[in-house]
Formats: C-alpha cells, sequence, structure tokens
C-alpha cells in the first residue's frame, strides 16, 4: 500500500517526519515533487480566491498525488506540544481534500490541549491495522529522525552566525522558507547579493541555563503558535548582530497580517533594516529582484 | 570630453541622461516607451547622438549605466558597464544634486516608491506590492476617459473649490466611483481634484505605510509633472514638497553618476550604431521541466547576445559563443 504526502504547507512543519514513520509502519510512501508551475496552476484552479497562497499550492500538491497512491495523508492539525493552535486554515485541510480528490484521504486529528501526539499516532496506525508495538517503533524512529535534522540544522546556523557577510534573517513559515519556487528563490537571490542567508525556522531556541540575556520583546500571547514561536526566534535572532531582516508573506494570510506588524516594530526598534514581501501566483521575479537588491544596497 | 549615459527603461516611459565628469547634465532626454522599450532605447539613443553631433562633437561615452524595470534587456542591448535598481539610482541622483532630502516620493508609469534618506544615504524605502493602484498609469487611463490630455490634468485640479471623494484603493473601482460621481453631476474640476486627493491618500496609506516621512521632501516621477499631485501630497502631508529640475529623469541621472564613480578602464558600450542595428527578442517555453520557463532570446543583427528567464540557469548560462 502507498501513502501520499503533499510536499507542501504543512509538510514543512515535520519534514522527514511523516514519510518515517509511514516507511517504518511498511507503506511506500510517495511525496509529491517540489513545487513547480503545474502544481501550482492545479491548486489555483480549484482553490477558492479568498483563500492564501499556501494553501492553494498545497492543493496542487494534492491533486498530483491523485491517482497515484492508496491514501493522501491530510492530518488535522489543531493545537500544538504548547496548546496553542494552528493556523485555522489547517483544521479544515482534510474536508476539503476529500471534496477535491477521489483518493481516499487518511487523516487523524492532532490536538495536543486533548491528547498527547503519541496516543494520536497510536489511533492513526491502529487505523491501518498495526499493533502497538510496529506503531511504537515507527514513531521512535521518526522523532529520532527529526531531532537529526534539527542537530543538522543547528550546527549549520552556528557557522552562519559566525559568518562575516551581510547577515540577513528571513522571516516566514517553514512552508514559504523552504519552497523555493513559490518564494522565487529569494535565498539564492540574496546569496548572489553577497548575503548570508539565516531562516527563522533554524534559529534554535535558547536553553533555559544560557547566560545570554535575550531582549524580551512587548508581545501580546498569541492565539497561534507560529506567534510565539516566531516571537522567541526574533528575541534569539538580535543578539546575532544581523544587517537586516526581510518577512515573507503570502497573499491573503490572515494571520501575517497581524503577525507582522509586531514582527516589523521589533527590527526597527533594533535599527535593523526590514523588508516586507508579499508573494503569491501573480508574482514577477522582476519586482522581487528590484526589492532585494535596494535593500541590500540600503544596508 | 568624457562624459557617462544613464538610461532607465521603465514602464511608461524611456530616460536618457548624460552627464560630464564635473556631474554637469548635458542632455536630458525623456521618451514613451510605448510598448516597445527597444525601439525606445535606439529612438533615444539617435536622439542623444543626433544632438551630441551639432552641440558637443567631441563628447566621448567613457561609460553606461542602466536601470529601471527594463535595465536588464537596456543592459545587454546597449552593452552597459552598470546595471542597476531603480531605488539607488533614485537615491543616488537626488542625494547629488539635493544632499538635505529626507524623503523622496516617486511616482512612475506602474510603481510608485518612497525613500528615505539620512545624511545621504538611502535607508528605507517602500514599493507598491501587489496592486498598482495610483500610479501614472492610473492618471493617463483617467484623464483618457474624461477627454483632458494628462499634461493639463494638474491645472484643471488647481480649479477645484469642491474636490468630491473618489476612492483610489483600486484603479477599477475608483473608475466607477468617479463614473457615478459624474453621473450625479460632479464638476469635472472637482473629480480631476478628487482623484489627485484619492491617488495622493492611497500613496500614503499604501506604498508609504509607517515609513518615517521627513522634510525636506522632494517629489519625482512623471506624475510630479501634475501640479495637481503636488498639492495633494502638501495638503495631505502638511508639509511644502520640492518639485526639483530633472524630476522625470532623476532615475537615468543617479545611474550615470553611479557609472561615473565606478569607472570600468574601458566602457563596454556598444557605440550610437546599434540604434540602427536589428535588435531583436524572441521567447520560447523550455520544455526541459513542468516549470515552462520562458525564457527570452535577445539578438543583434541575428546574433544571440544573452538569454534569461529561465529559473534553473540552462539557457541564461549556456555559452553564447556555441549557439
Amino acid at each position: 500500500m502507498t501513502i501520499g504526502i503533499p510536499r507542501a504547507l504543512i509538510y514543512w512543519k515535520q519534514p522527514q517526519f511523516w514519510e518515517t514513520f509511514f516507511e517504518n509502519l511498511g507503506f511506500k510512501v510517495i511525496l509529491s515533487p517540489p513545487t513547480n508551475k503545474e502544481i501550482v496552476e492545479m491548486g489555483v484552479k480549484v482553490a477558492d480566491p479568498e483563500t492564501c497562497f499556501s494553501n492553494k499550492v498545497y492543493w496542487g500538491h494534492l491533486l498530483w498525488l491523485e491517482g497515484k497512491v492508496d491514501y493522501i495523508f491530510v492530518p488535522r492539525l489543531k493545537a500544538n506540544q504548547e496548546k496553542l493552535e494552528y493556523c485555522p486554515k489547517f483544521f479544515g485541510l482534510p474536508d476539503l481534500g476529500k471534496i477535491l480528490t477521489k483518493t481516499p484521504i487518511l487523516t487523524e486529528i492532532f490536538d495536543e490541549r486533548k491528547e498527547k501526539l503519541e496516543k494520536t499516532l497510536k489511533r492513526l496506525g491502529g487505523k491501518l491495522n498495526k499493533n502497538k508495538e510496529e506503531i511504537k517503533k515507527a514513531r521512535g524512529l521518526a522523532f529520532l529522525k527529526e531531532k537529526e535534522l534539527k542537530e543538522k540544522e543547528k550546527q549549520e546556523v552556528s557557522l552562519k552566525i559566525q559568518s562575516k557577510k551581510q547577515k540577513i534573517v528571513l522571516i516566514s513559515h517553514p512552508y514559504n522558507l523552504y519552497d523555493d519556487y513559490i518564494n522565487l528563490r529569494v535565498k539564492e537571490k540574496l546569496e548572489k547579493l553577497g548575503a548570508e542567508v539565516i531562516f527563522i525556522e533554524e534559529i534554535p531556541l535558547q536553553n533555559q541555563k544560557s547566560k545570554i540575556k535575550n531582549q524580551k520583546l512587548d508581545w501580546p500571547k498569541f492565539h497561534w503558535e507560529f506567534g510565539k514561536e516566531i516571537k522567541e526566534k526574533i528575541e534569539q535572532v538580535l543578539n546575532y548582530n544581523i544587517t537586516g531582516a526581510i518577512e515573507i508573506s503570502s497573499f491573503q494570510c490572515g494571520c501575517d497580517a497581524v503577525l507582522k506588524e509586531f514582527v516589523e516594530k521589533a527590527f526597527k526598534q533594533n535599527k535593523i533594516p526590514f523588508l516586507y514581501l508579499m508573494i503569491d501566483e501573480q508574482t514577477g521575479e522582476a519586482g522581487i529582484q528590484t526589492r532585494l537588491e535596494a535593500f541590500m544596497d540600503t544596508i | 570630453m568624457k562624459c557617462y549615459l544613464g538610461i532607465d527603461v521603465g514602464s511608461i516611459s524611456t530616460k536618457l541622461v548624460l552627464i560630464d565628469t564635473n556631474n554637469q547634465v548635458l542632455f536630458p532626454l525623456y521618451l514613451r516607451t510605448a510598448g516597445n522599450p527597444i525601439g525606445a532605447i535606439q529612438g533615444g539613443l539617435r536622439e542623444l547622438n543626433n544632438k551630441i553631433k551639432n552641440h558637443n562633437p567631441d563628447i566621448e561615452i567613457a561609460g553606461v549605466g542602466t536601470t529601471g524595470s527594463a535595465r536588464y534587456l537596456a543592459g545587454v542591448i546597449t552593452g552597459a558597464d552598470l546595471i542597476k535598481n531603480e531605488i539607488t539610482a533614485h537615491a543616488k541622483g537626488v542625494c547629488s544634486f539635493f544632499p538635505d532630502a529626507r524623503t523622496v516620493i516617486e511616482i512612475g508609469g506602474q510603481d510608485s516608491k518612497i525613500i528615505i534618506l539620512e545624511n545621504g544615504v538611502a535607508v528605507d524605502f517602500g514599493l507598491n506590492l501587489i496592486c498598482s493602484a495610483g500610479t501614472g498609469a492610473f492618471l493617463d487611463a483617467q484623464a483618457h476617459r474624461l477627454g483632458i490630455p494628462v499634461e493639463q490634468f494638474g491645472e484643471i485640479a488647481l480649479k477645484s473649490k469642491a474636490p468630491t471623494t473618489i476612492g483610489a484603493r483600486c484603479t477599477v473601482f475608483s473608475e466607477s466611483d468617479m463614473i457615478h460621481k459624474q453621473q450625479v453631476g460632479h464638476l469635472t474640476e472637482d473629480i480631476v481634484a478628487g482623484l489627485c486627493q484619492g491617488l495622493a491618500r492611497n500613496y500614503l496609506n499604501n506604498v508609504a505605510k509607517g515609513k518615517n516621512i521627513q522634510p525636506p521632501i522632494v517629489f519625482l516621477g512623471g506624475v510630479s509633472e501634475n501640479i495637481g499631485m503636488r498639492k495633494a501630497f502638501e495638503e495631505a502631508l502638511g508639509q511644502r514638497i520640492t518639485v526639483p529640475p530633472y524630476n522625470t529623469v532623476m532615475g537615468a541621472l543617479g545611474v550615470a553618476l553611479l557609472v561615473k564613480e565606478n569607472p570600468s578602464p574601458k566602457t563596454k558600450f556598444l557605440g550610437f550604431e546599434i540604434s540602427d542595428k536589428d535588435i531583436r527578442c524572441t521567447s520560447f517555453q523550455c520544455q526541459g521541466c513542468p516549470n515552462r520557463c520562458e525564457v527570452i532570446e535577445a539578438r543583434i543583427e541575428g546574433k544571440i547576445v544573452a538569454r534569461w528567464g529561465d529559473r534553473c540557469g540552462k539557457w541564461s548560462n549556456l555559452n553564447l559563443e556555441k549557439a
């Protein structure tokens, strides 16, 4: 049996976790390919025009998998370990997915306010007729893989922090940062302009014992998980002597409309040049290039 | 005499400025791009060459810089020594001529920008995001609708005693708003003045949002020729707005200054002859992957001089000698 995973949106919250989990349960996993024009077009065609660009891209990936797999895995992410909610658009993904594709959707509700992740995974594995032991083993390997990835990222980022180049931190959701088709290869473009690019996602959260006192940002308690995460990571990043910050937002992202105001204020108060970029299916490379070039010239 | 040429190719207009080693502007040229950037560049060069022949035949072009949204194309076909984005170019032009300026409002054909300067250096900027409502192209279209030459738009706006409110948030809706105002009987001058105010408001609420606008403020770009717009900005900001000389060619001037400051030992300029050469761009869709990139090929006299538009670089990096 094969399980398809759309390589978009929520996938980037835990890259490699899900394929490791399912593979170790004995399934074949097919990931949709990196985003390309065809996928974006498919997604834009079926998506509600009021939804954000990142969601539209997700539907393109889902449709790419249609007919190629036995199940498409679309979890319903509701709340994380810290009991903070995910974007409300994530809640409805499995329901909309069922309308959009004939391939059955494999789903489970992930709400850590109500149930521990381990227990939800057990139920998910149970749906696939796997026993307790098998699920436990697969789960362990998936967590291990995730940990390895984080560890590798941590080492890479510590090198970047020491770089002598102009350090630019990119702030966005992982699905915008890691998908270089939809962000129009912003990292590559900045590197060509001589920058060292650090993704906010890569920044390890400070451990409690650290002696460096982070500047505390005066932000309200955000309802959404990424609000807290981005806040803590920005507090950390302010120690790194960065030369500029760029926030990327997908067009019509409601949560970003709120968050952006705080992110911009945080950097401007610290006299760090800030650039805001918005992306959607119509964004041209030329516009982004002009802004990045001008931004690198101002710092 | 050594001179430096700056070329700014925008969506609506193409600007050429020639400066000497003392930063004196010898010839500023402003032409309509008219949907044909290559033709506009060639036409501009031809006109410039004629002026040089008639006035200063001893001029030698020591460097060429290009800017504007068609800067790469312009750079390829003229053999530019420097290709620079329009924000940096405008900031450079303003800082050289008005070192005290703190804020630059620039409204061009299809984009509008704000540049914040501190001690002669650009420290912050903003460009219109996804929508291009509130740019020169919008005024052009509305002037046409009202049957007024866009050049007279400003003067007509100044006649208004009671400007009517027109929402300029979106070009399309703003047009319906305007039609409605005409239908209920508002005077043309009140509508025109209302449009200027709406545009200024839209600019300040979007492009300039959150920017630290400090005087002295300079106003550039084609739209700065419109005295109604200048008045609308002055009213909205409660500040005097300066429209400096070379207001419509500041980007070209800036890039000429930049190339003068960073000269190449030998310019790559292909010469004024290019205005009579057969320069063509063609495009094709690459079938290499699902991205189906539209690759542009520029040819001078049939010979490919550059390719661009591909995401992966397999065409733009191709050895052109072999092609």
